[in-house]
């Protein structure tokens, strides 16, 4: 009994340390980054993407768990790709602000957004 | 008794916490230590396997373990979209380019050089088995200094073996999901080599500014 106990406080443990203690909500960040290389044949689309990764966006929110980084810029690209460039401006903006590191290549990305 | 028994099943949860990572002795890192990096630019991977879907589907599964260490990792799909804009299909051509070139569009710390080795399956006695495997460079992109290298691999094979007890249970997981994945069984391999190459381990990347075990590592 003590045996099952220990075993499956051990098996607690590791499901712990590879699930819940992540510094950010994915929610299938990386899955759309390969769905969007389109490696395997897929009916996948800019539209379809944005909404998946929106939809994560409120669920993340809902938990008040970071966006993990490029999500936001992601998004930003998909904007744009769909024509949608106020709403890129603005998520490109908003990766800026979660992460300084961006910067240099978000005002080169914003830079070139806004010439057009 | 029972705190043998407590002692032994501890000592097990121990190992398999630290299964993942390759043991090894412990390198120098003080040139990473001190390189105080935030941010790291992952270059699309050059691919040696005969799979030409081996760089991407890589390139796709890098974000996490890096992001999750704790720095900033540059959005792998715009980046991608970027050297092509600009004339860089290949991803050869890519490694190639001048660090102060790279600096000037992205802003990095640092460069992180992926070169795929192994990416698909081979055909073994009776049995197949898919394999990635992959070697990676971290480079200061202020200095050029080399701050880090490693090598990992992962196999679909790996949990075959029920001997491997629990172990081999965790990585059936991964199997399991492989078998949703058949157009492309290496994505879920090279899921786990990449976790394995880009986690924080003895040896491996240190953890970042945004981690809360920056630093104590």
């Amino acid at each position: 009994m003590t045996r099952f106990a220990a075993l499956a406080a051990c098996l607690l443990l590791t499901a712990c340390a590879s699930q819940d203690h992540t510094l950010y909500h994915w929610g299938g960040y990386q899955e759309q980054i390969y769905e969007g290389f389109q490696i395997e044949s897929s009916n996948t689309s800019p539209n379809k993407q944005l909404q998946k990764l929106q939809e994560e966006q409120q669920k993340a929110a809902a938990k008040n768990k970071p966006l993990p980084p490029g999500y936001q810029a992601h998004m930003g690209y998909l904007y744009f790709q769909t024509g949608q460039s106020d709403k890129a401006v603005m998520a490109f903006e908003a990766e800026k602000k979660q992460f300084p590191e961006s910067t240099v290549y978000m005002d080169l990305v914003l830079g070139k957004l806004r010439q057009k | 008794m029972t705190l043998r028994i407590t002692l032994a099943l501890s000592a097990v949860c121990l190992l398999l916490l630290s299964a993942c990572s390759t043991p090894s002795a412990k390198p120098d890192q003080s040139a990473f230590r001190n390189s105080k990096l935030a941010s790291i630019l992952v270059l699309p991977p050059v691919n040696q396997s005969p799979d030409i879907r081996g760089s991407l589907t890589f390139y796709a599964t890098v974000t996490r373990p890096l992001s999750e260490a704790g720095y900033y990792v540059f959005p792998v799909a715009m980046v991608d979209a970027t050297f092509k804009e600009n004339g860089l299909q290949m991803a050869d051509d890519i490694h190639d380019a001048p660090l102060s070139k790279l600096q000037s569009i992205f802003g990095a710390d640092a460069v992180l050089y992926i070169t795929v080795e192994k990416y698909g399956s081979s055909y073994v006695v009776l049995d197949s088995q898919t394999v990635v495997s992959a070697k990676a460079r971290l480079v200061d992109a202020r200095t050029g200094t080399l701050l880090w290298q490693g090598q990992a691999s992962a196999s679909d094979a790996e949990g075959r073996d029920n001997n491997n007890g629990l172990a081999g249970v965790l990585i059936n997981s991964v199997i399991h999901q492989l078998a949703s994945n058949i157009g492309n069984p290496g994505h879920q391999v090279a899921k786990l080599a990449s976790a394995r190459l880009l986690s924080p381990h003895t040896g491996g990347i240190l953890y970042g500014p945004r981690s809360p075990n920056h630093g104590k590592d």
